[in-house]
């Protein structure tokens, strides 16, 4: 096995272990309020969840072998600062899920890649333009967007609703919360898989196992959508934590506010070549369910965090991906490249360890919210 | 080059506050209708239960279409 065919195979499986926790963190974004509500159980929420980010990857495969796009010049982009790039994007990606931050994926990897190619190929090779673009200004855009739709919704729901027999109301909001929060786990899947598609594609074009032409390889669309419809069944459940017991205590009216609004907000910037953060927005709905219902809470000392967490998402993902290029070159050729995969294995496993010191799963999810913040602290009520 | 698509934007805007707050209200009308045990309003409840459902097949085209 010669030392090309090594790297590609380390690209591809680091690639699917992005895809991986791009699913498990971004579980949260359609689940979490069916989760908080009660719409569904949590094993089967993610259980479904899992199905539709899988079907979804299957259903637009207009594929771009490309990544970070009109951000760095493709001329700078290797297999390695690919590889360091992707590397940049999980550590940010398992970061934050351990302090249950909900937080975009593509800004980790684009993140990733910036740092990466600074340090191969110099500032010249990254377009500011295109990062504010692309990435900054959609980043304070989607979350205001989102909690407009998402207030005047909940406002509206809970006007019309008054004088509906609360049964009806729950169980009719129930069920609709589950349409629409399906309706985004499908969305997702259609976009963030072929995220990973298009890296491993674009890895097999560098390596000359295909051609430019020949579109992406059937088993390239097999392994993403199963790594991210995996990833999706794991459930990130400290993150699913935070945003449906986190930013406020949600009802059903309000769940069914907050998808509806992500998802008429996720597919209008789809459709109108405005692409907006799926998590950002997401957030954004819930806060803007809690605002929309008279005398609920917010809690903005944590949605402070998420807003500190997306600010830095792109410099510290972007410091990682600059420091795996480095370490990979400074080592030297395919050992560097494993020695580099090796220690971020090594990341991954220590960061689960002392996840299993205050594990949130599918038992303690929805159990009260204690405050400052952090997932980890969780009661059952008495 | 511009740093936002202001045309973009605004579309976005627009159609997402049409988009989700129209098929909340709808849905919300649609219990309404089936609440209130009288045919014409179980009648309305449906229709605007079908028009909901008309938003989120528009949706899932939006999906495709891209």
């Amino acid at each position: 096995m010669n030392g090309d065919l090594v790297l590609l195979i380390v690209v591809v499986i680091t690639a699917l272990s992005f895809d991986f926790t791009n699913g498990f963190h971004d579980t949260a974004n359609a689940m979490a309020t069916s989760i908080a509500t009660g719409a569904l159980k949590p094993k089967i929420a993610v259980a479904l969840s899992a199905v539709l980010n899988f079907v979804g990857a299957f259903l637009s495969l207009k594929v771009a072998a490309t990544i970070a796009n009109g951000i760095v010049d493709s001329g700078a982009i290797t297999l390695t600062v690919v590889f360091a790039g992707l590397v940049g994007g999980l550590a940010w990606n398992l970061v934050t899920w351990y302090y249950g931050i909900p937080s975009s994926s593509s800004h980790a990897l684009i993140g990733g890649v910036v740092g990466a190619t600074l340090l191969a190929s110099g500032i010249k090779a990254v377009k500011g333009e295109g990062l504010v673009s692309h990435v900054i200004v959609p980043a304070l855009l989607a979350p205001i967007a989102a909690i407009v739709v998402a207030t005047v919704g909940t406002y509206l729901v809970y006007v019309l609703t008054r004088k509906v027999g609360e049964r009806t109301r729950t169980k009719g909001f129930k069920i609709g919360q589950i349409g629409s929060a399906s309706l985004v786990s499908l969305a997702h899947g259609t976009n963030d898989a072929q995220k990973t598609m298009g890296i491993i594609t674009l890895a097999l074009i560098a390596n000359g196992t295909i051609t430019q032409n020949s579109g992406t390889p059937f088993w390239v669309i097999v392994c993403s959508a199963t790594a991210i419809a995996a990833g999706t069944y794991v459930g990130g459940w400290r993150v699913i934590r935070t945003l449906g017991k986190g930013l406020t205590e949600i009802e059903t009216p309000q769940g069914f506010a907050a998808e509806t609004s992500s998802a008429t907000v996720i597919l209008t910037s789809t459709h109108f070549g405005f692409p907006l953060s799926t998590t950002q927005v997401c957030t954004g709905s819930v806060i803007g369910a809690g605002l929309g219902k008279r005398l609920a809470e917010v809690r903005w000392g944590v949605a402070a965090r998420m807003g500190v967490a997306w600010l830095i998402t792109l410099p510290a993902a972007a410091l990682v991906g600059a420091l795996a290029f480095g370490a990979a070159q400074l080592i030297g050729g395919t050992l560097g490249v494993i020695v580099v995969f090796v220690a971020a294995v090594v990341f991954a496993a220590l960061l689960y360890l002392a996840s299993r010191k205050t594990a949130v799963h599918a038992g303690n999810v929805n159990d009260e919210w204690v405050g400052r913040g952090t997932p980890t602290q969780v009661r059952t009520p008495v | 080059m511009s740093y936002i698509d202001v045309d973009a934007l605004w579309r976005v805007m627009v159609a997402s506050l049409i988009g989700g707050v129209g098929i909340a209200a709808l849905f919300s009308v649609g219990l309404i209708g089936v609440s209130s045990g009288r045919v014409v309003g179980r009648v309305a409840g449906g229709v605007c239960f079908l028009l909901v459902v008309a938003g989120v097949l528009l949706g899932v085209y939006v999906m495709l279409d891209k």
